[in-house]
């Protein structure tokens, strides 16, 4: 019979010693065979991480690994002194990580990693290089990655490259290893959606011709989909199944992945019709020629974050801002609520002039626009209860008597789905979606007509996401509240918006009616984007990973 | 309160503050225990060696150096305690002010305090202990003035890292005064690390403090200090080493105890050190 | 190294970063001296505005009308303040800080300074490189044993430095080094012209005493920065790549909390010099703390203020060089 690659059978891990210790990893069963990649699926807190850093040795001390069995290419993981085991990793396994910038030493040109991995890898015995030019085979490496000019990116610090080019650069340096067993976590979470798409087909290039076992640990179905041959699904630490990836979208048999590809489907019909506000009214804002120039600080030159924009938002439409980080979408969205003060154009609201009015003028009409932002957990002050932070805002509002006050957060949090009992915690003590709930009820409280929403769903897990969009869209169709939905998730934008206004290096590409900009896109960076689309769960291409077509047209844009 | 039960469990920090009360109860109310007060003579025991009757022994006036290093303790707890309160207030409110409004307020403001932070410390409070005299008030002055702007740079820094928090940002798009923000939101949340560098201030208060009156620019005899019993201390330290010591080991005790109580504050505020159980 | 050296042909080393490096120090070196130019205002108009007449304190409350009018002509005191600062800055430049009114009367305080100055350095730079050498020591082992009996003592003795002033340290030494075991001198100096090793020995306590708290200070730093670096995630991905942990610890965690360490030494300095003042006193040095202390008690406003501006101006010189070296170790100040 043969040998899988690696064999894990009841990998538990856990923190702290006696009444202190808490297991996060309760019994996990993995297998894994040559040139096959494994996907592991799960939220925050599931474990997934873990995981793939137990089998490396690369947890803190702090904590405690056991297992029944762990077998390397039949030889036994656990049975290795540090000495032994250091002849296998860097060498046989290897980690890519989840934040590409943070993985490079900052001190250190990228060639410099370059050598030291290559020598280290030469002195361990286990490589037969023929020469010692670290310089040219890492140049070769990294054009075949995709990295453009590589022999000078070779001499740059970590900083002077982006995100993706670092992804690339960690995936070379991987590449030096020909390593047999490759553990990814989330590699491509924090990259914009194009280059997140460029990247997996260079991880499915790079797999097949190592033919390594790999470990794509992620919290995204659709990437799982379309790169893995199996699909294990964690939550709390336990392996609730696995199976082939096509057979676990067509037939998932627990609950908790049912449930999963639930809700990812629904995001890809829009939550309801489409509102056409009428045109006869006056807009509540019009914008026009609005630019922002953020001056020189430090090392870093004046940058225009915003070019030329010019838009109206109508009483009771839902516009969406999308476009990659960097684009100018969250600029936009606070230059609007006049949290920046703009460079050039106006801004009206209600055909007032506010462009350049001061903070003082500004005061009376800040409780018309409102924010829920990203971060759910720096959304409150941690040392206020949720419903001292809803009180504060009911008294903003000018609501002075102690019971109405009370009264009326808690109808607010009921309105939210949450109960009284949640106003008497802190926002440590609450779930990010929690939180997000929190923060819509004391954006209403304050009976806005326009609220801003920054990425307000994309730090939330996936099975949550849907139930707060969902509460955005109810209360913003019963208060017939204007919204500016800010996000790089177009199926979010596209479940949720009206229109969608395409953002990118600080000048809007296009704005038009939702079905309009998805069907028929005017530009070619938005055909780029909405490419991205087609690979998701309803998509056209889900789970497939060519995604060469994409990759050779916007390699312009990384 | 659920913070206070996790200082507790901090070994070291519960350690510095028992140091803390037992000497602040020592130096307020020990002196009305001691038979001897701080200026009574006794010339039949001039210098002489710890005993029962004098634990720390006399000094040349054969005055009790028990009871002189608990009033000269008070004396130099109060003012360092003094000066380092006033150089918290005031430097919160600068560094909040400036942080908060940035512009021209801010670069005014913060080139003031990195003047001020130029000056080596002991130089800067020696130079003005010189010129405008040295009553206590002098005293507290020159000592808040020298530890004005690490306050102000520190309540700055945080006060810049929090302003774009979207609690605050939060604030503002309720429309409240730039005022109320400051106070409630911003005040509450840099407090910890102020609060941090108040116990550093306040060990190293004492230390400018005793240095000071220990060169004679400092409390003036014949009010105690525990600088000044030093340098008397050291006129004869060879004969009677027990003033030098027993004064030098009480700036020591009230050091240690105030900078464990500073380690266990810093360990339970700044979540990057905090130990992982 | 050398047959990494040779593929390295192509690769430039720090060389390249000379020149921005360079920009960077043109103009921290501009704004310390504009920080200076500000700091002699602020303290020659302190010195104007405090109660206190220097004739009177230089004469005696004796004095008659007659003579203080001639005093003060004769240092130039009867002209307007401007006037009286315009013309002490210019002397300034020019290395002329007026005459010494009391301390050592009539002689330029410029001459006083220069010959006071080099004690004062040499002391302050011993104890900067004693205070620099046993923090890297025991900063560096209280964070590679974290929560074992090494750390523990490393953060005690750290712990218990910080809580001996230096001139209580001062005592402890002279007691334990000098009185008891006879190794060192408890009084006096000898200039390294003369003798450097003499110069050493003579000033190995006084150093030192300044340096013990100072290296306290600096080791609970370094413990602190090690601590995080060590939990960075390029410290975990070295680690999947296999380096070796030496290496590791050299190259990544060290290298990088250099800057963040080096800082706080920096900031240290201020303390240092106010060491200096207290220390040079104790064990008899003839340095600008000892001359500025006979300034203040013979109200030499002429020797205070020149003291002053001296000590400001090694404080900006240092951390200048401090920047300068942070701004050498990371790329990110001076690239792009």
């Amino acid at each position: 019979m043969r040998v899988p690659l690696l064999e894990i059978q009841g990998l538990r891990v856990g923190f702290g010693r006696g009444a202190y210790r808490k297991e996060v990893l309760h019994g996990v069963d993995l297998r894994l065979e040559r040139g096959e990649i494994l996907g592991i699926i799960g939220e925050s807190g599931s474990g997934k991480t873990m995981t793939g850093m137990a089998l490396l040795r690369l947890l803190p001390e702090s904590a405690q690994v056991d297992q029944q069995e762990m077998l390397f290419d039949g030889s036994d993981l656990p049975g290795l002194d540090e000495i032994a085991f250091g002849s296998l990793r860097g060498v046989r396994m290897a980690m890519i990580f989840q934040d590409p910038v943070g993985s490079f030493n900052p001190a250190k040109r990228i060639g410099w990693h370059f050598r030291q991995v290559m020598k280290r890898a030469e002195v361990a015995g286990m490589k037969s290089h023929t020469t010692g030019d670290y310089r040219s085979r890492a140049i070769t490496l990294m054009q075949e990655v995709g990295i453009r000019r590589a022999e000078e990116s070779i001499d740059l610090y970590p900083h002077q490259l982006s995100g993706g080019m670092l992804q690339r650069a960690l995936i070379a340096l991987v590449l030096a290893l020909e390593p047999d067993l490759i553990v990814a976590d989330e590699p491509t979470t924090n990259l914009d959606k194009v280059v997140e798409h460029q990247i997996l087909s260079l991880f499915k290039q790079i797999q097949q011709r190592l033919n390594a076992g790999m470990i794509f640990v992620t919290h995204d179905m659709a990437v799982a989909a379309s790169l893995c041959d199996r699909i294990a699904v964690m939550r709390y630490g336990e392996v609730l199944e696995v199976a082939e990836a096509q057979k676990l979208f067509a037939d998932p048999q627990h609950d908790y992945t049912k449930l999963l590809i639930a809700t990812a489907r629904e995001l890809s019909t829009p939550s309801g019709p489409r509102q056409e506000p009428g045109k006869d009214k006056p807009p509540l804002f019009e914008v026009k020629n609005l630019s922002l120039v953020f001056p020189p600080s430090g090392p870093r030159p004046a940058f225009r974050a915003l070019d030329d924009i010019s838009l109206d938002i109508r009483q009771g439409e839902v516009i969406g801002l999308v476009g990659e980080s960097g684009s100018g979408k969250t600029t936009l969205g606070r230059a609007l609520l006049r949290l920046y003060r703009p460079s050039g154009g106006t801004i009206r609201y209600k055909g007032q002039d506010i462009t350049l009015a001061s903070e003082h003028a500004l005061r009376p009409l800040r409780r018309d626009l409102q924010m829920v932002f990203q971060d759910p957990g720096g959304s409150f002050n941690p040392r206020k209860l949720m419903k001292e932070s809803l009180a504060e805002a009911l008294r903003a509002a000018g609501v002075r008597d102690k019971r109405e006050i009370a009264a009326r957060s808690a109808a607010l949090l009921e309105r939210v789905r949450l109960s009284e009992e949640h106003g008497e915690r802190f926002p440590h003590e609450l779930s990010g979606g929690q939180l997000q709930r929190v923060a819509i009820a004391r954006a209403v409280a304050l009976d806005p007509t326009l609220i801003v929403a920054d990425e307000a769903v994309s730090k939330l897990d996936v099975s949550v996401r849907a139930g707060v969009l969902d509460l955005f869209r109810d209360i913003q169709r019963e208060k017939q509240l204007s919204m500016i939905f800010i996000t790089h998730d177009l199926e979010v934008a596209r479940y949720m918006c009206d229109r969608i206004a395409v953002l990118y290096h600080g000048k809007l590409l296009e704005l038009g009616p939702t079905e309009e900009v998805f069907t028929n896109p005017s530009d070619d960076y938005t055909r780029t984007l909405l490419e991205t689309l087609e690979y998701s769960l309803g998509g056209r291409n889900f789970g497939q990973a060519d995604y060469g077509a994409a990759a050779r047209r916007v390699s312009h844009a990384d | 309160m659920t913070s206070f039960r996790r200082f507790l469990q901090h070994r070291t920090g519960v350690i510095g503050l028992l140091i803390v009360v037992i000497v602040a109860l020592a130096v307020l109310i020990g002196p009305a225990l001691i038979p001897y007060g701080p200026e009574d003579m006794d010339f039949m025991a001039m210098l002489a060696p710890p005993s029962a009757a004098h634990p720390f022994g006399t000094d040349s006036f054969g005055r009790d150096v028990l009871s002189r290093v608990l009033l000269g303790g008070r004396v130099s707890l109060l003012i360092s305690f003094t000066a380092i309160l006033i150089a918290a207030v005031l430097g919160s409110w600068i560094g909040i002010l400036s942080g908060y409004h940035m512009g021209w307020t801010d670069g005014v403001l913060m080139r003031v305090m990195d003047l001020l932070f130029s000056f080596p410390s002991f130089i800067l409070a020696m130079l003005l202990m010189v010129l405008f005299g040295f009553s206590s008030a002098n005293i507290i002055a020159a000592i808040a003035l020298v530890y004005l702007p690490i306050f102000a740079r520190i309540a700055r820094n945080t006060t810049l890292l929090i302003r774009e928090e979207p609690f605050i940002q939060a604030s503002r798009l309720m429309g409240r005064r730039p005022a109320a923000i400051m106070l409630t939101e911003i005040l509450p949340n840099i407090s910890a690390p102020i609060m941090v560098q108040a116990s550093v201030g306040f060990a190293f208060a004492i230390i400018l403090e005793a240095g000071l009156s220990f060169i004679g620019l400092g409390v003036q005899p014949p009010t105690p200090s525990l600088g000044g019993i030093m340098s008397d201390g050291r006129e004869y330290f060879s004969r009677a080493p027990w003033v030098l010591t027993m004064s030098g080991m009480a700036i020591s005790v009230a050091l240690l105890g105030i900078n464990l109580l500073g380690d266990g504050l810093r360990d339970l505020t700044d979540p990057k050190l905090r130990e992982r159980t | 190294m050398s047959e990494l050296l040779g593929t390295q042909a192509k690769a430039p080393g720090l060389s390249e970063r000379w020149g921005p490096v360079a920009l960077y120090l043109l103009k921290r070196l501009l704004s310390g001296a504009l920080v200076l130019l500000a700091g002699t205002a602020a303290v020659f108009f302190t010195i104007q505005a405090a109660p206190g007449d220097p004739a009177l304190s230089a004469l005696g409350e004796q004095a008659t009308p007659e003579a203080i009018a001639a005093f003060r002509a004769e240092y130039g005191l009867d002209a307007p303040l401007m006037v009286q600062y315009v013309r002490w800055l210019l002397g300034f430049f020019q290395g002329d800080l007026g005459q010494s009114l009391a301390v050592a009367r009539g002689m330029p305080v410029g001459a006083l300074v220069l010959q006071k100055l080099p004690a004062t350095v040499f002391v302050g730079f011993f104890a900067l490189f004693l205070a620099v050498v046993l923090s890297l020591v025991l900063g560096t082992l209280a964070a590679l044993n974290r929560g074992k009996a090494t750390d523990t003592i490393a953060t005690s003795i750290a712990v218990f430095g910080v809580s001996m002033p230096d001139f209580w340290m001062s005592y402890v030494l002279i007691f334990g080094l000098s009185l008891g075991l006879g190794l060192f001198p408890a009084f006096g100096y000898v200039a390294p012209s003369t003798s450097l090793t003499g110069a050493l020995h003579a000033t190995f306590l006084p150093a030192l005493a300044i340096a013990a708290p100072m290296a306290a200070v600096f080791a609970r730093t370094l413990r602190a920065v090690l601590i995080e670096t060590l939990s960075k995630p390029y410290v975990t991905a070295a680690k999947s790549f296999g380096l070796r942990r030496p290496f590791i610890l050299v190259h990544f965690v060290l290298r990088n909390a250099m800057v963040p360490y080096l800082t706080v030494v920096g900031l240290q300095i201020r303390y240092i010099l106010g060491g200096v003042v207290v220390v040079e006193r104790i064990f008899g040095i003839p340095g600008i703390g000892s001359l500025m202390v006979d300034g203040a008690f013979a109200r030499d406003y002429n020797v205070l203020q020149a003291c002053t501006v001296v000590f400001l101006a090694i404080v900006l010189l240092v951390n200048v060089a401090v920047d300068m070296i942070c701004a050498l170790l990371d790329p990110k100040q001076t690239v792009k």
